[in-house]
């Protein structure tokens, strides 16, 4: 095998289809989004009781769930909230966990210590407790979500940024772009954060995931996005009751979420790559 | 038997391959090599060159995806590459034993010396474990530890660079193997302590009889303690024979190259009379730099560190002041000091006439441009998120410079240090070391400055390109008229480089002078010491080299004071330095009031 000496051999040969994957997988839920929020081939929220708990056919594709509303076009509608409200908390987690993670890694003493002692209280919950506690504050509304998981996911952002920051401070490209007479700001930005891209892809791909899976738990609970709205979690949780009878009703949005949670795990690592000028070819 | 005639190593045709098919690379190729009875055979070459390769194929440790792909390798009659696992296992240890560079790295820090130097044992089972602690014992011993007993009891952590190496030293040895390898065994050690290890361990095979194969990149360190010498490059033996004959008559061109390449003493510089003795371009005085430990309670005392004490010295344009020392004896910080790059404690730097060290942080932004620094390591001192060009280029961001005048800046910068334009659009991890040491340089030199402060910066390179940077260097100075304060632990490049010396201990000055004065007549015992430990080539007059083996003994002191013994003891005053020519002073310590009295 050549693979073991030569890394360049390992990144064409593996890497290069998950990406491709990824990004397929990824197009796949944005078209689905897109098309869900323009048209669905019936109306998602429409009730009918005459046609309940129907298995797929050629009228419903992905059959009806237990107020006779189609699941194809719930799972469509679904796909531009769960979408949305995923990869706003995620901006909101990491451009908050940036700048507390990279003011605590780089100034350190007393405000290390104190953001610190921010980012433990805040660890101290379970990520899906605390954004219980927003959300009933708020009450169940979209961009209470997006809130509430994004803060959730904010310290651990902040933790990673602030390690690698600590690492990168130490490093002597940092202290020469110093003595060339560059100020703390520009240093910061110009040569510290930029490192953190790596470690932020992997992690931003991670909340990604979970915040698909949370939002779905807090629909559940009643402190998501208000029924009759559809989300992925929303409906996996309604499908439980009738996962005997009616196995559609939770397959089809778990294969929605599995197909997402995949492609942006695929394609996030290969951004990572990309990022990374060490690794791109 | 003719058994003693025969070598005791012998290497033959081995060709190390990684890959297969059109991927493959071998970084040993067809090398031959032989090692007799209680010889030390010195394996020379620069990285890359496949010596730590061979090492490893003997004891048939390469790392995954290499193999042995010809050739064999016979120890006493046996044919180690033929061997089955078990049987190398019990070579390994038992009849080869073997040391590596990194003492810090080669013990385990969670487990007792003790319990480490023990597994030497483990494939030999009839000691009892009384006599296996014994055997420990006395082996530690002779290496000169001080408390034996206690040693085996304690955690690496507990002992210096230099002792740990003796550690593994005595680890290697306790099999009583027949051959030694050493693998740059004393690199990562400082100059004073590689001699402590290496005397000890050259005079402990010797009465043990062990052939040692002595691996290293320096030259003048394998003189000294080789018998024969073994050039290699890029995995091909390239000259082999006794090291006298090799150093004044090499055959090869790349063993002349390789000499030619060590820094020696350049007698053509004259520059001391061109520089303009009045205007020091940086005057320092009593400098003070100390770090507080952070405090355990808070009601401890917490603990100063003084990285620089008291030091004084002015810099004059044009010239190079090699600042010479130990790890550990504040040169680094010394050279950021003066670069504000840490705080100072106390004393001053004046710059160009100004005061500097109380300046604000936004005042000195604009003196930035005229003080540089250039670091040790290539591979952290680069962001290696940017290109070459705007490496160079972020300097001039600063600058009245337009965009136009800024491009062109860094092209003609980049063609200074010797880079070729297509080198700007790279990244730092697609050039070499050498290419990323002219970055660093190209970077420093963009905007011009006065003064730029090279930290160790040609010690991370091997010989013939650290030979070509130190040209680079002293061409720029000559084009531009920069001031070094050049910062090494390296004699042979401070005698290549230096117009004037400065020799540190722990944060002290001790002796400082011209460099003729302080390199050939030193009068400080440190400095002394310095020099002894130093291996060092000197050129002979028909062209070859020989090992010098030079001794310095401290000259008496002036009238009124006493040699500065006690430099060593951290919590001593400091010496008083005297001027015992115009331009050479020395730190000595004051023979009581009488000295006092006479001035």
């Amino acid at each position: 095998m050549t693979v073991v000496s030569n890394p360049a051999a390992v990144y064409t040969t593996t890497a290069m289809p998950n990406r491709r994957l990824g990004e397929f997988l990824l197009a796949i839920i944005l078209i689905t989004a897109l098309a869900g929020s323009l048209y669905t081939p019936h109306d998602p929220l429409a009730l009918d009781y005459e046609s309940r708990l129907l298995p797929p056919s050629s009228a419903h594709l992905m059959g009806t769930d237990q107020f006779g509303r189609d699941v194809l076009s719930r799972t469509m509608a679904a796909a531009g909230t769960s979408v949305i409200v995923s990869f706003f908390s995620v901006l909101v987690a990491v451009s908050f966990g940036l700048l507390l993670g990279s003011i605590a890694g780089y100034a350190g003493g007393w405000t290390d210590r104190l953001v610190g002692l921010f980012l433990d209280a805040f660890m101290a919950f379970p990520g899906i407790l605390l954004a219980l506690g927003i959300m009933t504050i708020i009450g169940p509304h979209m961009y209470g979500i997006v809130l509430a998981l994004g803060f959730a996911y904010m310290p651990n952002v902040a933790r990673i940024v602030r390690s690698t920051v600590l690492s990168i401070r130490e490093k002597e490209y940092v202290e020469a772009s110093k003595a060339l007479g560059n100020s703390e700001a520009f240093t910061v930005v110009r040569h510290v954060i930029p490192q953190c891209i790596s470690p932020l892809t992997v992690i931003a791909t991670a909340i990604f995931g979970g915040a698909v899976l949370s939002e779905s738990a807090l629909s559940f609970l009643g402190l998501g996005v208000p029924p009759p709205h559809p989300t992925w979690g929303g409906m996996l949780a309604d499908a439980r009751q009738y996962m005997s009878i009616a196995p559609w009703l939770s397959i089809f949005p778990g294969v929605a979420i599995t197909i997402a949670l995949l492609g942006v795990n695929l394609f996030g690592d290969a951004l990572r790559d990309r990022f990374d000028p060490r690794l791109a070819r | 038997m003719s058994n003693q005639d025969k070598p005791l190593l012998d290497v033959r045709d081995l060709t190390v391959a990684f890959g297969a098919g059109e991927s493959e690379s071998q970084p040993v190729r067809s090398v031959s090599l032989s090692l007799g009875r209680s010889e030390v055979l010195g394996v020379v070459g620069e990285s890359g060159s496949g010596k730590t390769m061979i090492s490893k194929s003997i004891m048939r440790l390469l790392p995954s995806g290499g193999r042995i792909a010809s050739g064999s390798v016979w120890l006493d009659g046996t044919d180690l590459t033929t061997l089955d696992a078990e049987s190398i296992r019990r070579v390994r240890g038992a009849r080869i034993g073997m040391i590596f560079q990194e003492p810090m790295m080669s013990l385990n820090p969670a487990m007792r010396i003790g319990e480490q130097m023990v597994e030497a044992f483990v494939a030999d089972r009839r000691l009892t474990p009384a006599q296996r602690q014994t055997a420990m014992l006395e082996m530690l011993e002779r290496v000169r530890m001080p408390d034996p007993d206690a040693c085996l009891r304690a955690y690496p952590h507990e002992f210096s660079g230099g002792m740990r190496q003796r550690i593994m030293l005595a680890t290697a040895l306790l099999m009583r193997p027949e051959l030694l390898i050493a693998d740059e065994p004393t690199t990562a050690l400082d100059v004073l302590i590689q001699k402590d290890v290496l005397d000890l361990m050259i005079e402990l095979v010797r009465d043990l009889g062990t052939s040692v194969m002595l691996i290293s990149h320096d030259l003048g360190l394998v003189a000294r303690y080789a018998d024969r010498v073994c050039v290699m490059c890029d995995g091909k033996v390239v000259e082999t024979g006794d090291v006298a004959t090799i150093l004044s008559s090499p055959s090869e061109q790349y063993t002349k190259e390789l000499l030619q390449s060590l820094p020696a003493r350049d007698r053509g510089r004259q520059s001391t009379d061109e520089i303009d003795t009045n205007k020091p371009v940086m005057k320092v005085i009593d400098l003070h730099v100390e770090f507080g430990r952070r405090r355990l309670l808070p009601w401890l005392k917490s603990r100063i560190v003084r990285a620089v004490d008291g030091v004084d010295f002015s810099l004059r344009r044009g010239e190079t002041l090699a600042v010479v020392g130990e790890s550990g004896s504040g040169k680094t910080t010394l050279g950021r000091a003066l670069l504000r790059l840490v705080e100072t404690t106390a004393g001053s730097v004046e710059f160009d006439g100004d005061e500097i060290s109380s300046r604000s942080a936004r005042q000195l932004r604009n003196l930035r441009s005229r003080m540089q620094i250039v670091y040790q390591d290539p591979f952290s001192s680069l962001d290696p998120r940017m290109r070459v060009e705007q490496i160079v280029a972020e300097g001039l961001r600063l600058s009245s410079l337009t965009g136009a005048d800024r491009a062109n800046r860094v092209r003609e910068t980049l063609h200074d240090v010797g880079l070729s334009p297509e080198m700007a659009r790279r990244y730092p991890h697609e050039l070499s070391g050498g290419q990323r040491q002219r970055v660093s340089i190209a970077r420093a030199i963009a905007m011009r400055p006065d003064v730029i402060v090279t930290d160790e910066a040609v010690s991370a390179l091997d010989v013939t390109v650290q030979a070509r940077v130190l040209t680079l260097l002293q061409t720029l100075q000559e084009r531009y008229g920069f001031s070094y304060l050049f910062i090494t632990h390296d004699i042979g490049v401070v005698d290549q480089v230096a117009d004037r010396v400065l020799v540190m201990y722990r944060g002290r000055v001790v002796e400082s002078g011209n460099k003729a004065e302080v390199l050939d007549t030193p009068r400080h015992p440190y400095t002394c010491r310095l020099l002894e430990a130093v291996p060092r080539l000197e050129k002979t007059t028909d062209g070859g080299f020989r090992h010098s083996n030079m001794r310095f003994d401290p000259p008496p002191p002036p009238d009124g004071y006493l040699h500065d013994e006690n430099f060593l003891d951290i919590n001593a005053n400091a010496g008083v330095l005297v001027h015992v020519t115009e331009t050479h002073q020395v730190a000595y310590t004051e023979a009581g009031e009488r000295a006092a009295s006479l001035g």
